[in-house]
């Protein structure tokens, strides 16, 4: 512990600017990535930016809400985005039903049903002490359940014209979904920064019990990331079916490991913590570019499933897993023999397990 | 030091070679923190060796250098006349030079039986009969150490009081052959007087065997009764020596009350009763009487505005849960029992894992409790947090430091002074420390006492508790808490180091007088004895509950549609829950060390594609493939381990991999399996269908593999208490990676029977068996926290599920509800056992 920590705190005065802004690797990586499009393609425009980033927008909204739940630790993680995604957008489509009387309606029922699944999620992880996993995993399949049901009894409907014209739209040049995002992006980013929310979020992440002891309502914090997740994929669902003009079954399964890759990428601690709004949002774009890589160099889609899947694992090994990431593990099992009662120096109880994790 | 250390020498008249363990001028940082100071400790066989000292002395850090624990920075190491090489030095070369060590902090896997941690320990000696020479070593080992201890080698650790666990370590640790030098950390705080007798003669036969022990006590007592030679540690290094011969009790209290260089203690009882007296009729901040809950006993304690009231007690006299219930009563009623009057703020002198936010530079880690007062409506305002930031770092006066300089770069001392800033920043009316200089230099020690006086003249209160009786004597009031209850409540004059100590003790003495003793006898007839003992066997099991309710469901199935239990349709249901039942046993491996594999489902995809076509076409290219996958697997969980990666996003990644391989090996629902697969899986044996034979066989390899083999006793272990397995000296990179690769291996046979089940190949078909798998392990029994597994409940799981989904068919339920019933069956089986648990404890 004592080495491993002095050696951080040199390294990060030696590289202190990419270590606190480890989101440019993100940037940098978007614009390698779109340049070996333009190779690949044998065209480079703009165009094929502006249509990733478009693309890219959808998984930002849903990166930053899992980046939120990530951010909380304790193994936070929102395993029920993807049906979340499918559950909005396929309800609103059904409810606005081409309609531009009842859009009112129909973002109500999205906001609402990603509000509802966030609560969901909330109680079951919070309230009944579910690891996040396992509880927005069951609770993503009740929703599932909810749209095969809904799908079966319901025709299928279409997002009111004015969403779709909204969401395709474009303003001052650039394309609505790409300013939605870069504004939410900020705002995530300075209301982590800024918001005494924010803070105690970030502190819940770093040390659990310390940010307890210092007067931080751990399960409110923790409750409102899920309820965030949750919205936004319902936001994200929302404008998707808009943008397509149409929702389908399984349209959100890309987002369930695309949006923890976003964060990851990003540079985000994935044992919670630390995280970055602007990486988060730069990983969306990334990954999004190398997905539109992978399909113009006309690759299989089973070739560009292990492609995704290995990056972010490889990811993960660059960027480790970190001291917290098996706190899902011991946090609530853990007991010594006076319960809190632990003797002055203690060794980390995981050191003995990580020899050779230094490379 | 070494001149101390001659005096030793020279007063037990002992070569240095003869030392069976020499610890020479050791020295031992955690980061700024100064554990163990080059200290020096040598004990010669057959003698007992007591080391004392207050929290924080090293002492329990000098034990773990000498157990190849944690490695020392500097010094040498001399076991039985061998030197040792101090940067190679492991637990598990401790365990060869024979050192053996009974921690503080208990290092059994409470999951496993007795005569397992035996095996965790011992183990290594021989591989035939093993359970069996375990059971009886175990059996034999207790009844030397513990005569009339009653335990059974079966009984499960959990089950076991505290004494008795203790009991069981101390057992086992002495039970070693090869034993040259035994160091137990406390090893009598949980026993009742009669064990502690009990240990008594244990240790003599212990010291006739020509054994070094090393002893650290609180309890005085035993020091004057057990050691020949007794050493007091303080601030990392040894503060005084002596033959016990030539100590009295008394000299003993003075000694450990004594020295430690806290300079502001002297000057600060004058200031205390001055601003006590200064105002009446002062606020009364905490009001506690007749408090009853957990380890404390009818607590009546009051702090007042402007006052600073201290805890003292030996250690685990309940003093910190009284710190804790105060300062939680901010959000919970305890009626009359416990009134706070103001804000709360907390301190705690465990800074690595409570205090500090360690991502964050200094100015973060000063403001964090005092946000709500700097923003305005949610929004810090930047002007004030930047105000209070420079006020507390000039009022700290931490040197060399700036707000935006990473709180790890400080030492342990001014790390602390930004935490109780913190505390004392909120302004709030109490703030509690528990413990708030442990480690914390001297010269620190005084500033922080001083924050506190400062905070107290402006109508402030503080609630401390610390092992240092010096400190405490700049208090207004001391509370002595002793097994729970308030035995003493000193000021003025009676409030000296002397007392304090007295009071403690005595509190204890009375304790261990009134204990009583909690043996329980031994039956006495055959058949008696074997009711026992099958008691013992089946308490805590949490198979017969899944294997019950699969017995009723499939009554109930039988009621609905009476040729269920006929033999074909017994074959058809049973037969197409055994992908289920394969793919459960796989993730039980990996829940089994505390992870979660979401790419099980996938995983049976690209074995049912490759089944479909590799297999059938050429099926060694097939047959290497699947051993590739295995392989895959094992790698996957060798890097968990070493890259501490979340398992969850690792396993979710590779899901991608699987599924992106089966897309590319058969992009299209088809292909035929191999006419060899189904034939094997249709042969028809007598008397039982196959498919449940099947079932049994893979319920018994699970089992046998989980529960009976070395292998399995380390995997639950690895589980429930990583440390004391690598402690034992095993690989836990080849455990987890083991675990990861028995899952791979059931993965591939579960996606092969699916195969065999559908005969056609579909890559994404099998998705649902990610979330399924990890429901049948659950409702079998098993735990997400790790070393909690039960195979055949998992297997009945398993079984269960698919017959939920026939149940559900034959009910004419829509099928798009069943993702969701499996889901919900998930959370009411995990909300019933977090229910359980709450009306457990409370």
């Amino acid at each position: 512990m004592s080495t491993s920590s002095r050696i951080e705190t040199a390294w990060a005065k030696r590289g202190a600017f990419l270590t606190r802004a480890p989101w440019v690797w993100a940037i940098l990586g978007s614009l390698i990535a779109w340049v070996a499009i333009g190779v690949v393609t044998q065209r480079f425009s703009l165009g094929s930016l502006t249509i990733n980033a478009t693309a890219a927008s959808f998984l930002a909204f849903v990166a930053l809400g899992q980046m939120l739940v990530i951010t909380g630790g304790g193994g936070g993680i929102d395993l029920s985005v993807p049906f979340v995604i499918t559950l909005s957008a396929y309800w609103s489509s059904g409810v606005m039903n081409g309609s531009n009387a009842r859009l009112v309606t129909g973002i109500a029922v999205a906001l609402g049903l990603g509000l509802v699944v966030g609560l969901t999620n909330a109680a079951v992880i919070i309230g009944l002490g579910m690891p996040p996993i396992v509880g927005t995993l069951a609770v993503g399949f009740l929703a599932d359940s909810a749209v095969n049901v809904y799908a079966s009894h319901a025709t299928q409907g279409a997002p009111s014209p004015a969403l779709a014209a909204f969401v395709r739209g474009t303003f001052l040049g650039v394309p609505r979904l790409v300013e939605i995002a870069v504004v939410l992006t900020i705002a995530v980013g300075l209301g982590m920064r800024w918001l005494v929310r924010g803070r105690q979020l970030v502190a819940v992440g770093q040390g659990e019990q310390a940010a307890r002891l210092s007067g931080v309502p751990v399960g409110v914090i923790r409750a409102g990331t899920y309820l965030a997740s949750s919205v936004l994929a319902g936001f994200a669902g929302l404008t998707l079916a808009g943008y397509n003009n149409s929702a389908f079954l399984n349209m959100g399964r890309p987002y369930q490991l695309a949006s923890i890759g976003a964060v990851v990428l990003g540079g985000s601690l994935i044992a919670g913590g630390r995280s970055t709004a602007v990486g988060t949002a730069g990983g969306a774009l990334f990954l999004t570019l190398v997905l539109t890589l992978m399909q113009s160099s006309k690759l299989d889609i089973g070739v560009q499933n292990v492609g995704e899947g290995i990056l972010i694992i490889a990811v993960l090994l660059v960027a480790g897993g970190g001291a917290g990431a098996d706190v899902r593990r011991r946090g609530r099992s853990r007991r010594g023999r006076r319960g809190a009662d632990v003797s002055a120096v203690v060794v980390d109880p995981g050191a003995p397990a990580s020899h050779g994790a230094q490379p | 030091m070494s001149s101390e250390s001659e005096t030793v020498r020279e007063a037990t008249e002992i070569g240095v070679a003869a030392w069976a363990i020499d610890v020479d001028r050791v020295s031992k940082s955690f980061g700024m923190t100064r554990a163990v100071n080059d200290m020096s400790l040598s004990v010669a066989p057959g003698h007992v060796v007591g080391v004392i000292g207050p929290n924080g002395a090293g002492k329990s850090t000098l034990m773990r250098l000498a157990a190849g624990e944690v490695p020392a920075d500097t010094g040498r190491l001399t076991i039985g006349g061998e030197p040792v090489d101090l940067s190679r030095f492991s637990p598990r070369l401790a365990h060869e030079r024979g050192v053996r060590t009974v921690h503080q902090e208990l290092s059994l896997c409470t999951n496993l039986r007795v005569f397992e941690n035996f095996l965790v320990e011992f183990g290594r000696e021989r591989r035939v009969g093993l359970r069996a020479a375990m059971k009886e070593r175990s059996a034999a080992a207790l009844e030397l150490a513990f005569p009339g201890s009653g335990i059974s080698p079966d009984s499960e650790v959990s089950r076991l009081s505290l004494a008795q666990q203790q009991m069981v370590e101390i057992a086992r640790a002495v039970s070693s052959a090869d034993l040259r030098v035994l160091i137990l950390d406390e090893p009598t705080s949980a026993l009742p007087a009669d064990r502690v007798a009990q240990l008594r003669d244990l240790l003599a036969t212990v010291r006739s065997r020509g054994v070094a022990t090393i002893l650290i006590t609180h309890r005085l007592t035993e020091v004057l009764d057990l050691t020949d030679n007794v050493v007091v540690m303080r601030n990392g290094s040894a503060a005084w020596r002596s033959a016990t011969a030539d100590v009295t009790r008394d000299q003993l209290v003075a000694i450990m009350s004594g020295g430690s260089g806290f300079e502001v203690a002297e000057a600060a009882p004058g200031t205390g009763p001055e601003t006590a007296g200064g105002e009446t009729g002062r606020r009364r901040l905490l009001d506690v009487s007749g408090l009853t809950r957990g380890p404390l006993r009818d607590v009546s304690v009051h702090v007042d505005a402007g006052e600073i009231v201290g805890i003292y007690g030996l250690e685990g006299s309940g003093q910190r849960e009284l710190l804790r219930t105060v300062f939680d009563a901010r959000r919970r009623d305890h009626g009359s029992t416990l009134r706070l009057d103001g804000e709360v703020a907390f301190v705690s002198g465990d800074r690595r894992r409570e205090g500090l936010f360690p991502l964050w530079p200094i100015a973060g880690n000063l403001t964090l409790s005092s946000l709500p007062r700097l923003a305005r409506s949610g929004v810090i305002r930047r002007s004030s947090e930047n105000a209070f930031i420079a006020h507390w770092l000039t009022r700290l006066a931490v040197k060399t430091a700036g707000p935006d300089d990473p709180i790890t770069a400080l030492s342990g001392g001014n790390q602390q002074k930004v935490v109780i800033a913190r505390a004392l920043g909120t302004e709030a009316d109490l703030v509690i420390l528990d413990d708030p200089t442990r480690g914390v230099d001297p010269r620190t020690k005084g500033e922080v006492f001083e924050l506190l006086r400062e905070s107290a003249r402006h109508g402030r209160a503080g609630l401390i508790y610390s092992t240092e009786e010096l400190e405490l004597l700049a208090c207004d009031r001391v509370y002595v808490l002793s097994a729970g209850a308030v035995v003493a409540e000193l000021s003025g004059d009676q409030l000296t180091r002397e007392n304090l100590v007295a009071a403690a003790f005595r509190g204890q003495r009375q304790l261990d007088a009134s204990t009583a003793t909690a043996s329980g006898a031994t039956p006495a007839s055959g058949l008696r004895r074997f009711a026992a003992g099958v008691r013992t066997r089946m308490r805590g099991q949490r198979w017969p509950v899944p294997v019950v309710v699969v017995l009723v469901m499939l009554a109930v199935l039988q009621a609905l549609n009476h040729d269920v239990l006929a033999s074909d349709g017994l074959n058809l249901l049973i037969g197409s829950s055994l992908p289920l039942v394969l793919a459960a046993i796989a993730q039980m491996f990996v829940v089994a060390v505390g992870d979660i594999d979401l790419g099980l489902g996938s995983l049976l995809g690209l074995v049912n594609v490759i089944g479909v076509t590799w297999l059938t076409k050429s099926p060694v290219l097939g047959a290497l493939s699947l051993v590739a996958a295995v392989l895959v697997y094992m790698l996957l969980g060798a890097l968990v381990h070493l890259r501490r990666l979340p398992a969850i996003v690792a396993t979710l990644g590779a899901s991608f991999v699987w599924l992106g391989l089966a897309l590319t090996v058969l992009p299209t629902v088809g292909g035929e399996a191999p006419g060899w697969l189904i034939d094997i899986y249709s042969i028809s044996v007598p008397l039982v269908p196959e498919p449940v034979l099947l079932t049994a066989v893979a319920a018994a390899t699970a089992w046998w593999v989980m529960m009976r083999t070395r292998f399995g006793v380390l995997l639950r272990g690895f589980g429930n208490n990583a440390v004391a397995i690598s402690t034992a000296g095993w690989s836990t990179l080849a455990i987890r990676s083991s675990a990861f690769g028995f899952a791979g291996a059931f993965g591939v046979l579960a996606g092969l029977v699916l195969t065999a089940v559908t005969t056609s190949g579909d890559a994404s078909a099998a998705q649902s068996y990610t979330l399924l798998s990890v429901t049948a392990v659950i409702i079998g029994g098993s735990e997400f926290v790790g070393g909690v597994v039960e195979p055949v409940g998992v297997v009945a799981g398993a079984v269960t599920l698919s017959l939920v989904g026939v149940l559900l068919s034959l009910l004419g339920v829509d099928p798009n509800f069943t993702a969701a019933v499996e889901g919900l069956i998930l959370i009411l089986v995990l909300a019933g056992r977090s229910l359980a648990r709450k009306v457990r404890t409370s």
